[in-house]
């Protein structure tokens, strides 16, 4: 309590006060009440920039998702004695830094990365592909770096599948894709969820894989935010920017947990 | 012909044969059961009739068709889980609904055979409810209803009242064998539990480390069991190991005078004399009997509706005898059993054992 208290509450007031402008430390106007930095959103950037880091994250979210079903799916269903080896594996990279990780991307996309060597020494291009800096780089690394937070809540709910439910749907005449449909997808739901939250939400935000291997086109919230708050030093509009984030990723989050909950009923 | 046959059926799992060479045949509208320990190798031989497993060797035959290629779902065989498996995210209409609605079956016909099937296993209205909301043996009768609405022409079950109370259990053995004589389907029932297997069947087949023992009605496989893990798994017995003599008559290694036995068409010569402890009187006066052997008691042990006796005849052979509770014994009493040769049955020796 005290953690989150210190760490988590008071960053969230402080930010709050400053959004509304009734901060200022340098005492350069009066502390009042204001909603001219939320007023001032819509005038900005910031819209365009709120889009595409949406549409980035829902990307990240859906490409997560369709590697990492099947890749879950084989894993807790085909796995067998291997299982705990190939989580494992998925698991690895996370004992590496984030940077360091996203820095080893870096080296691989790079001008003068391994793709390109390698292209240009087998002769099947002459001039070295323009991998980085752009949004496919940045969708790429996004997709890298989240791809096992869609997996382990995915695995877990396959786990769980009873495994002779698909048996039972097989004896009443369902070929394979049927009781995928019927049985494996509905009782999965919990875990596309669960995985698509945790993809989608730090996705949004992200900063470091669009600074890193991004350009200009791929300028997302995150970079906003920190360009406003550590080289434009506003941190009202940064504030006030960051409060839209959450309140929206809040309001997001709440709707598709409505939708994935729904009833849990489910009519064929 | 065989509604389920199998031919020379074998399953390897790595090293261990969980199915060995095993044939039977299964006739129309029959209560069949798969009986023995566990391990085996009774659900393995269920889930190659259902088609979950392949066999590595043999044939396996749905009404005169080999089916071993034949997929799960392209099959006419229902199954009831062990487990139940029954759709968690379902209502119980629409889990009964599943096998219809995958047969392309119309709204209302299905709507009316859900219900049918509902009567049948004594749930009518049930239909909305979820399947958490219902107790175990509810659950039991939706499994059932749910493998049985598409009216399969066999009908598998894995032991099905294993979970279940004692009294649950002796009701749904009465249920099922009823819902059996009532649509007529074909049933093929897995069971561990011998009681089970005499009551409901009309044909047993005893498996033992892969292999079938013996097949059989109860009473054959009761009264006449082959091979001693028969005599020993279905019911109490007592063995008395020895061989034929040259009249006919059975020489007991541990009893000074021989045992008078129905003599079979071959005169095996190693064997085992098994004698069902019921099958055995007990009581000073005995006489009339075609064995009588002089005997001393040695326990009691109150069970009820009888009482089991275990009486040392000879010098150190311990006999156990089912007798009435009223019968006036007390450990140290001398006395004297007996039993007629036609209740006893001699079994040739396994080598092995």
């Amino acid at each position: 309590m005290i953690y989150l208290g210190v760490f988590f509450f008071a960053p969230f007031v402080i930010v709050l006060l400053y959004a509304f402008g009734m901060v200022d430390l340098l005492r350069q106007f009066e502390p009042i009440p204001t909603l001219e930095h939320f007023l001032q959103f819509f005038d900005s950037v910031a819209p365009s920039v709120f889009a595409r880091s949406l549409l980035m994250a829902f990307a990240t979210t859906v490409l997560c998702l369709l590697l990492g079903y099947p890749m879950s799916y084989y894993i807790a269903v085909k796995g067998g004695r291997r299982k705990e080896t190939l989580m494992l594996l998925v698991i690895i990279p996370f004992w590496v830094s984030f940077l360091l990780r996203t820095y080893a991307l870096m080296t691989i996309l790079d001008v003068n990365g391994i793709i390109n060597v390698t292209l240009l020494s087998f002769g099947l291009i002459s001039e070295p592909l323009n991998l980085m800096y752009n949004m496919q780089a940045v969708l790429l690394g996004m997709v890298y770096n989240y791809l096992p937070f869609m997996i382990l809540p995915l695995y877990a709910s396959m786990e769980k599948l009873d495994k002779s439910l698909l048996e039972a749907a097989g004896s009443l005449g369902a070929g394979p894709a049927r009781s995928f449909l019927h049985v494996t997808l509905p009782l999965t739901r919990s875990g596309v969820g669960a995985g698509s939250i945790l993809v989608f939400v730090p996705a949004v935000g992200e900063f470091i894989i669009p600074q890193l291997l991004g350009g200009t086109e791929s300028f997302m919230i995150g970079n906003l935010i920190w360009t406003l708050f550590l080289k434009a030093r506003n941190l009202w509009f940064g504030s006030a920017v960051s409060i839209i984030l959450i309140a929206l990723v809040v309001l997001m989050v709440a709707l598709y947990m409505k939708y994935i909950t729904r009833g849990e009923e489910m009519t064929i | 012909m065989y509604e389920v046959e199998l031919i020379d059926v074998v399953k390897r799992f790595g090293t261990v044969t969980a199915v060995d060479h095993v044939s039977l045949g299964v006739r129309k509208n029959e209560f069949y059961s798969f009986l023995g320990p566990s391990g085996c190798g009774k659900t393995t031989t269920l889930r190659i009739i259902a088609g979950f497993e392949d066999p590595d060797e043999g044939i396996l035959k749905l009404v005169d068709i080999i089916a071993n290629e034949i997929p799960p779902y392209r099959r006419n065989v229902g199954m009831v889980f062990q487990h139940l498996a029954l759709f968690p995210h379902m209502s119980v209409f629409d889990n009964i609904a599943f096998g219809l609605k995958m047969a392309k079956v119309g709204k209302d016909e299905i709507r009316k055979r859900v219900e049918e099937s509902l009567e049948l296993v004594g749930l009518p209205g049930f239909g909305d409810r979820r399947i958490h909301q219902l107790s175990g043996g509810q659950q039991q009768r939706v499994g059932i209803a749910r493998a049985m609405v598409k009216a399969p022409s066999v009908l598998l079950l894995d032991e099905p009242l294993g979970p279940l109370d004692l009294k649950i259990r002796q009701h749904m053995q009465l249920e099922l064998k009823r819902i059996q004589k009532q649509v007529g389907t074909t049933f093929i029932y897995v069971t561990h539990d011998q009681g089970e297997a005499l009551t409901m069947s009309d044909n047993i087949a005893v498996m033992n480390n892969g292999r079938v023992e013996q097949i059989g009605t109860p009473r054959e496989i009761y009264d006449k069991p082959q091979t001693q893990f028969v005599a020993n798994f279905i019911g109490e017995t007592n063995f008395l190991e020895g061989s034929y003599g040259r009249s006919g008559e059975f020489i007991c290694k541990r009893l000074a005078s021989p045992v008078a036995v129905v003599v079979g068409e071959e005169r095996i010569g190693e064997g085992v004399l098994s004698i069902r402890p019921e099958r055995v009187s007990v009581g000073p006066d005995l006489k009339g009997l075609d064995n009588l052997f002089d005997a001393k008691v040695e326990d009691i042990v109150y069970q009820g509706s009888n009482v089991t006796v275990s009486a040392m005849i000879g010098n150190d052979l311990t006999m156990k005898i089912r007798a009435n509770p009223a019968v006036p014994l007390r450990i140290g009493d001398e006395t004297r059993i007996g039993w007629n040769k036609t209740d006893a049955t001699v079994i040739r020796l396994e080598k092995s054992a």
